[in-house]
């Protein structure tokens, strides 16, 4: 139709300029075009009349989000009606930034008499109450740089910067889609990009796919610190060029999928899993894996259906080499550098035909994977590199000799293999995860509160968050630092121990080690003179742990952190995990105290398939393997 | 008026069953029981899970101007499905029953297959997303290397000793893979090595240079031979005889007798001398940009700025 429309123009342009009978012939052409077009038996559901979408995916697909519901797509180019310009927010309460954070506390407070589930319930039903937390939420993130802050806060004397806080905050599945896939860091610096992302792409407003293309890149790269021009050397153009490349990663991605160069699989992701794939690493010591260059060549170069890049046997596709065809060893710059020239940037050609090691081998498979829309992840293994990719909603490792895995990508700072399933797992159910989301930010809007504190709600809120989603870690970490800091009881920290075992055990005993060895072991056990208490208290964890779980863990540095917590050092109670030297272990002492608890924890394991063999050896002082 | 629409309908109605004598087949079987002269061509497309293949699948694949480049091959599409269910799987294994799939790289992917249904070529990546005319140009000077190696190999077939060794020699045509047995017939035809065939395809730099009698494969440079006999060995085979080794082979001996010097000491002077050589093979390699990378970083030269990104993309 597109095609038949500009064939009329066209000839009719044509007509005007040429003799008429000359042109006679044509203009019959162009008339019967021109009725081609209006054709009545056209089906009504081809013949949108309405003007050409600003791209074709974006008019086919309206809706592209899986979990969260999608608001209709239109036309960003579309001029705007009457009624729409009416309800487009002008962001005006956002020119008084304390104000505004004021306001919503109070009228948050306003909501409830007695706080009960029920009222939190009714409070979190209505959009607009939801609305008001995400705003809290990015005000108390834009807060984190005092300076920034300040400029922020000159910056929405402006209309323009106001309406776009205003249209940001009034979409709720986009503000949400930024502040609860991943902690809000250096928003600052996310929302003055997302602004100039709008000024040169409109469609990043209406389009779901762009949107979240571009708050993950906003959010990954603002996360990650990346403000800089990574592949610059000069000091000030590196700043700079900055932006300029950030918004070339988002061109990268925006472009793809409106060409539709990107697996299926990217069109069904949400805001959390877009990040991964957006925010692939760009430069990892001076080798230009994510660069645009690499990128593209990945999407056209090494196209696998998702299984492929979960397979060994298909993204090998390089030689194998600790030498480069002339001799240098890759473990010196001099690898890659007399190659540079020839591939520039374009890393991924390079690794392919100079070759690579281990560390090649996955950033290769997990760059291409990501150019392609399929979430990976490169992670460390002991002296190796390996890599991650997601097949039918499961991680599976790739290139991998080993479980002790440390992730190069993660969202709550552990770095765990089994936090990445857990991350997979709090957002498989992206409703219950912004649900305890949100009932977090209450509970911050809360403790906010300086003249008359109320600590034992903030305590409530936190509960309600984590019966909404008992997996919600960063909930649980922020609950515990919270009691930390309120210097809660014996009671409670105990009590906390129970509920953290039963919400991540059986499938990630390893999160749960961690709450407890870095944050509830550490304000409990002080509070502990017996040493058959704490015994009992190690036991817990080990009678209800039935195995790995989701995956092989640092189990014998838990033992490690509990025979020195019985040794009565202190200090190693805060040193969880750091202890265990597993190359060079130390054969634990086996009297008093430690012996006891050797004695109590031993039948407990030895039951167990997992941990039996493991517990052997580390009781022995026998390097791990 | 009416004669012109006439032949315009005519000629539109000719062009789109042009004489191409490609013959679509069903399955892998069934292009291989028809024992097609021209081989087997099959294209690998992602049905579920990549719009751009499966476009190409009408747009590029059943396009007349590729079913004419595919001569007399027998033609074949193959879904990979990303999710299949229970009837897909089936129907796929159906498809390919019988043939070797080989590591495709990227999809979509045209593979070239002789009757026999030894792959010995694909194209994939870059190059399948040039346009149509530039794939189809590809795809029929594959075919004539092909149909050259055929040729020639009905010769070899008849005949013997180093006769045979020269006739498999010439049958390793640049742009298509050698033929699977290729090396085994070679070597048994000429034991002697009097053709340099079983050489090239030998070809191992570091097997070249290597002192035989040091066992250690941790540490390569330590086997290396002597660098007066590195040079001495790479004047002989790279730069005296043109003709045993081909031109990048020869670039990479040089290159790699140039690095282990620069190594051991970059104020070498025979440096520069190997270097030079590399450029005089082929200035528009990617081993001449080795030289110019390896000066600029090691023996402090400028790199002159030139027209890389033009050749990169001849390339």
């Amino acid at each position: 139709m597109k095609c038949n429309r500009n064939f009329c123009l066209l000839t009719f342009t044509r007509f005007k300029e040429n003799d008429a009978v000359k042109y006679t012939p044509k203009f019959i052409i162009a008339l019967c075009s021109f009725f081609l077009v209006l054709n009545p038996c056209v089906p009504t559901a081809f013949a949108d009349g309405s003007p050409r979408p600003k791209t074709k995916q974006a008019s086919v697909k309206k809706s592209s989000g899986k979990k969260a519901p999608e608001k209709k797509t239109g036309n960003a180019k579309k001029p705007e009606s009457k009624d729409a310009k009416k309800a487009t927010p002008t962001g005006g309460e956002w020119g008084d930034p304390g104000k505004l954070e004021r306001k919503i506390e109070q009228s948050v407070a306003k909501n409830f008499k007695t706080w009960s589930p029920a009222e939190l319930d009714k409070f979190f039903k209505d959009e607009e109450n939801l609305k008001a937390l995400a705003k809290w939420e990015l005000l108390r993130a834009l807060q984190e740089d005092e300076e920034e802050f300040k400029s922020f806060k000159m910056s929405v004397k402006k209309s323009d910067v106001r309406r776009f806080y205003g249209e940001f905050s009034d979409d709720l599945e986009w503000i949400e889609g930024y502040l609860y896939t991943a902690p809000p860091k250096n928003a600052h610096f996310a929302m003055r990009l997302l602004r100039a992302f709008i000024e040169k792409d409109e469609e990043v407003k209406s389009v779901p796919a762009i949107k979240k293309i571009a708050t993950g890149v906003v959010g990954e790269f603002s996360r990650r610190g990346w403000f800089d021009d990574e592949f610059e050397t000069d000091p000030e153009l590196k700043i700079k060029n900055g932006p300029t490349r950030i918004y070339k990663r988002f061109k990268f991605f925006s472009e793809s999928w409106r060409e539709k160069r990107l697996n299926k699989i990217f069109d069904d992701l949400d805001f959390w899993d877009t990040r991964i794939i957006v925010g692939v690493t760009g430069r990892t010591n001076n080798i230009y894996f994510g660069s645009e260059e690499s990128l593209r060549w990945g999407q056209d170069n090494v196209k696998l259906p998702e299984a492929g890049y979960a397979s060994p046997r298909d993204i090998f596709q390089m030689p194998y080499r600790l030498w480069n065809k002339v001799g240098d060893s890759v473990h010196t710059s001099d690898y890659y550098e007399p190659f540079m020239s020839w591939y520039g940037r374009n890393q991924l050609k390079r690794a392919r035909e100079v070759g690579c090691v281990c560390g090649g081998v996955s950033h290769y498979g997990a760059t291409a994977a990501c150019a392609n829309g399929i979430p990976a992840v490169t992670m460390g293994e002991p002296g190796h590199c390996a890599f991650a990719t997601r097949q039918k909603g499961k991680w599976r490792d790739n290139n991998s000799v080993v479980w002790d895995r440390s992730l190069h990508w993660r969202l709550w700072d552990e770095t765990s293999w089994q936090f990445l399933h857990l991350t997979q797992a709090v957002y498989d159910d992206v409703k219950t995860a912004y649900a305890a989301f949100r009932a977090g930010t209450l509970a911050r809007i809360v403790a906010s509160e300086k003249k008359k504190p109320t600590p034992e709600r903030v305590f409530e809120l936190y509960e309600y968050a984590l019966e909404k989603q008992p997996i919600n870690f960063p909930i649980w970490r922020e609950y515990l630092e919270f009691a930390q800091a309120q210097k809660k009881d014996k009671a409670f920290w105990k009590n906390a121990q129970k509920k953290i075992l039963d919400a991540f055990l059986p499938e990630f005993p390893d999160v749960a080690a961690t709450l407890l060895g870095k944050i509830v072991y550490p304000n409990l056990l002080p509070l502990i003179d017996n040493d058959d208490e704490k015994i009992a208290l190690f036991s817990n964890f080990w009678e209800k742990s039935e195995g790995f779980g989701c995956g092989r863990w640092d189990c014998e540095a838990s033992w490690e952190y509990e025979i020195r917590a019985l040794g009565g050092n202190a200090e190693s109670n805060k040193a969880f995990r750091k202890n265990y030297d597993k190359e060079n272990p130390v054969k634990p002492p086996n009297s008093g105290a430690a012996g006891r608890y050797l004695e109590k924890i031993a039948p407990l394991v030895a039951s167990k398939k997992d941990y039996a063999k493991c517990f052997e050896l580390w009781k022995s002082g026998t390097p791990r393997k | 008026m009416l004669k012109k629409i006439f032949i315009a309908l005519l000629c539109l109605v000719f062009t789109g069953t042009s004489a191409f004598a490609a013959f679509s087949a069903k399955t892998f079987a069934a292009a291989k029981k028809r024992n097609p002269k021209d081989g087997i061509i099959v294209y690998f497309y992602g049905p579920d899970w990549d719009v751009r293949s499966t476009k190409m699948l009408k747009t590029l694949w059943e396009s007349s101007e590729i079913k004419n480049a595919c001569g007399d091959a027998s033609m074949l599409s193959v879904p990979v499905y990303q999710e299949p269910n229970e009837k897909q799987k089936k129907n796929a294994k159906a498809i390919r029953e019988g043939m070797k799939v080989p590591h495709i790289f990227s999809y979509p992917a045209i593979v070239m297959f002789t009757e026999e249904g030894e792959k010995y070529y694909i194209l994939q990546g870059d190059e399948i997303f040039e346009d149509k005319a530039e794939v189809a140009e590809t795809i029929k000077a594959k075919l004539k290397l092909f149909r050259e190696r055929k040729a020639i190999l009905k010769k070899a077939e008849r005949a013997k000793g180093v006769e045979k060794a020269k006739l498999y020699g010439d049958a390793l045509l640049e742009g298509i893979e050698p033929p699977a047995n290729a090396l085994k017939i070679i070597k048994a035809s000429d034991p002697k090595g009097e053709t340099p065939y079983a050489k090239r395809l030998e070809f191992d730099v570091f097997k070249l240079l290597t002192d035989q009698t040091y066992k250690d494969p941790d540490k390569p440079d330590k086997v290396l031979i002597k660098p007066d006999a590195a040079v001495a060995l790479v004047t002989k085979l790279a730069i005296e005889d043109e003709t045993t080794y081909l031109p990048e082979q020869r670039q990479e001996l040089l290159a790699c007798c140039a690095a282990y010097l620069r190594r051991l000491d970059k104020t070498d002077s025979r440096i520069k001398m190997l270097h030079k050589k590399i450029l005089e093979i082929d200035p528009d390699s990617i081993w001449a940009d080795f030289v110019k990378d390896s000066e600029a970083r090691w023996l402090g030269v400028e790199k002159k700025k030139d027209k890389k990104e033009k050749r990169r993309k001849r390339k």
